[in-house]
């Protein structure tokens, strides 16, 4: 400290006051820089704050970016198109919306598996594809639980299904092959929707009726 | 094209916060009742901040397209929206800005968690994500004074906190917004922005120092 400048302990409160001013730009007395340094010499916290304020400055002088020219208009046109999407009427906006979408996805999903089981049942060398709504057999009544359960439809190696007309179930046979081996497949044909319900590899070998869903009441005669 | 009632409001205005305020009420009603020249009116109004804040959080790199996205968020979201005292609609755009800002730099740290890291990205240095692209400090510190050079230092910086950090930078030192507004935007106490803002620049300080540093040999 120079020998002009009285000896002075500055406060934390003063200290931060004029470095504020400092940082700001703003000149202070030769003595209170002096004092300044001093305390910062010896006060961690202060050398903290000043360097707070140091950075601070530095980023308010940051210029701020500028957009793109065509921003502003591009947002507005982007604006513009959603709400005319929103006010359209509303049969207009269920078509483009996506619970339209899921609906025809799934009745496309529906009508392609709804041919490749047709499809299929006609490929099984044997077995006539127009004669699949023909009933090929009729389980037992204790089969079933019902009398009059109709086999709909079968592979070259088991029966695969059956409806119950009084339960309206789509009822599971599992039979035994020639060879001891399990149907591969089990697939319920109905008069005009054939439908595949369900893979299974293994069951018992007896004749067991398993309710496996809802035949929606169109068991054929 | 733009009613010239609702044209740069700031100059039919200048220096009225409170006629801002009710500019921005009228504003905001009119585009509630559906009407598109309002709506223009409010990006006009705000854009260039917004874009500023998604530039300084995100960096360049997809900006524009991050600001319109936060603009059709805020339309989305406009009709639930009600005025709880002045310059609310800046606070809550401001707000929408953030937030999308943040799930931005977690939904590209995921990304670069997933499919591996690509130059272009930002990358993770384990006190935030950083540009990969370095900055250029070879002619440092004898031009560093140019403003371009220390533009690109700046953002390269920040660009290196984590994204709590950058955005209270954001809002108070660069966009210079009040300590309260700043807290409503961010959604916490003010002792909490306070020190959050502190250690910000207490990090930013650091990092300065150090590319000056560098700089320097």
């Amino acid at each position: 400290m120079s020998l002009e400048c009285r000896e002075k302990t500055m406060t934390c409160e003063e200290a931060r006051h004029l470095t504020a001013r400092q940082v700001a730009g703003e000149a202070v007395g030769s003595c209170d820089a002096q004092h300044v340094q001093h305390h910062l010499e010896t006060c961690e916290l202060c050398r903290l704050h000043l360097e707070e304020l140091l950075a601070a400055r530095v980023l308010q002088e940051a210029e701020s970016p500028r957009p793109p020219q065509d921003l502003a208009d591009s947002i507005s046109s982007a604006a513009l198109t959603y709400m005319r999407y929103q006010n359209r009427p509303m049969h207009q906006k269920a078509l483009g919306s996506p619970a339209f979408f899921a609906t025809c996805a799934s009745l496309l999903c529906g009508a392609i598996i709804c041919l490749l089981a047709s499809l299929r049942v006609a490929a099984v060398p044997g077995v006539n594809a127009n004669a699949v709504a023909a009933p090929i057999a009729r389980t037992s009544q204790d089969a079933t639980g019902d009398s009059g359960g109709t086999v709909l439809a079968v592979q070259p190696d088991a029966v695969l299904a059956a409806c119950s007309r009084a339960t309206g179930y789509v009822t599971e046979l599992l039979m035994s092959l020639p060879g001891g081996e399990r149907p591969a497949s089990l697939v319920a044909f109905y008069p005009r929707r054939p439908t595949l319900v369900s893979l299974r590899s293994s069951g018992p070998a007896r004749l067991q009726p398993t309710p496996i869903g809802r035949a929606r009441g169109d068991c054929m005669e | 094209m733009v009613p010239s009632a609702y044209a740069n409001p700031e100059q039919v205005l200048p220096h009225a916060a409170q006629e801002h305020a009710l500019e921005d009420v009228l504003l905001v009603r009119d585009a509630q009742l559906g009407s598109p020249e309002a709506f223009t009116a409010i990006v006009n109004k705000y854009h260039t901040r917004i874009f500023g804040i998604v530039y300084r959080m995100c960096g360049s790199a997809e900006a524009d397209d991050l600001t319109q996205e936060i603009f059709i968020r805020a339309l989305t979201a406009l009709r639930k929206f009600q005025f709880q005292g002045e310059a609310s609609l800046r606070t809550w755009l401001y707000r929408i800005a953030v937030n999308a800002c943040i799930n931005e730099l977690r939904r590209r740290k995921r990304r670069s968690q997933v499919e591996g890291r690509s130059l272009d990205e930002l990358s993770d240095t384990g006190h935030g994500l950083m540009e990969r692209a370095i900055p250029d400090l070879s002619r440092l510190p004898q031009e560093i004074a140019e403003r371009h050079e220390v533009q690109r230092l700046v953002q390269t910086i920040i660009q290196g906190l984590s994204p709590h950090h950058r955005a209270v930078i954001t809002l108070i030192d660069l966009e210079g917004l009040e300590y309260e507004e700043a807290a409503r935007i961010i959604g916490c106490p003010l002792g909490t922005l306070k020190s959050r803002l502190a250690r910000a620049r207490h990090a930013f300080g650091k990092r300065l120092k150090r590319a000056m540093a560098r700089a320097s040999g």
